[in-house]
């Protein structure tokens, strides 16, 4: 039996919609489209589940507003299939969230500056690491790796003060720094490593890493 | 009345799926930690 993947289930579908369309010279760059689609479609569905199982809704939306924005901006440590991605996002995510929601009653009693400290640690991870382009799509210029970068420090710069104005009384205030933080460390090197022994530690036959991404 | 409204339908996906895959939208954010392939220029 063929192997079911997101990548070949995008294939068929970019592949059937561009023989349907009339735009078969397209197939290929079509097919790309729906796997992303496809893909985040499905990780999404499993994540919000996993979500409303655990009632981490809220924490769970914050965490991946955060954490998609900056990292869309920053980039960060990649896993090497689509199905070890989605076991690695869902368990950190969820994970996070339910450590965010569980710790809440003791976060409170933090003063402001723990969560400004936090943040400024998060703030400095950015300043050095970021920004950082997948092995398979590297920047084609040095302007573009200095706008992304301005971008992330952007970014970072407005979630900060929202959530400094929001304060170290607010659930949403401590999933944002967080999510801050968790992406900051993405972008480290223990960060890589971690990732990396994740991306080992599900693969069957023990050949992770970063080289096929 | 099948047949005329299936080729714009399709067209329609079409450009959605050739949208996503011109910015890229999710490889990096909800993909999080995975990047799709994207196809060799020819």
């Amino acid at each position: 039996m063929k192997e079911i993947s997101v990548h070949r289930v995008g294939q068929a579908v970019g592949s059937y919609v561009a023989n349907k369309a009339s735009r078969l010279e397209q197939a290929e760059y079509l097919a790309y489209g729906a796997e992303i689609l496809i893909g985040s479609i499905f990780k999404l569905s499993v994540l919000f589940s996993v979500a409303v199982i655990m009632d981490i809704v809220l924490e769970v939306t914050v965490l991946l507003m955060v954490t998609g924005l900056v990292r869309t901006l920053s980039g960060g440590a990649h896993c090497t299939a689509y199905y070890r991605c989605l076991v690695t996002s869902v368990l950190t995510l969820s994970t996070l969230g339910y450590t965010i929601k569980a710790a809440y009653s003791f976060l409170l009693f933090l003063p402001e500056s723990a969560l400004i400290g936090i943040t400024v640690v998060s703030a400095y991870l950015y300043w050095h690491y970021a920004p950082q382009a997948p092995l398979n799509k590297p920047f084609n210029s040095r302007k573009k790796e200095l706008a992304f970068r301005w971008y992330t420090l952007l970014a970072v710069a407005v979630l900060s003060i929202t959530l400094i104005i929001l304060g170290a009384n607010s659930l949403t205030a401590w999933t944002m720094t967080f999510a801050l933080l968790w992406q900051a460390f993405t972008l480290t090197p223990v960060g890589h490593s971690f990732i990396r022994f994740l991306d080992i530690l599900l693969t069957p036959n023990k050949k992770g890493g970063e080289a096929e991404c | 009345m099948l047949k005329f409204i299936t080729k714009p339908m399709f067209q329609g996906l079409a450009a959605v799926f050739a949208v996503v895959a011109m910015t890229n939208i999710g490889t990096t954010s909800l993909f999080m930690m995975y990047q799709p392939e994207p196809p060799k220029k020819s």
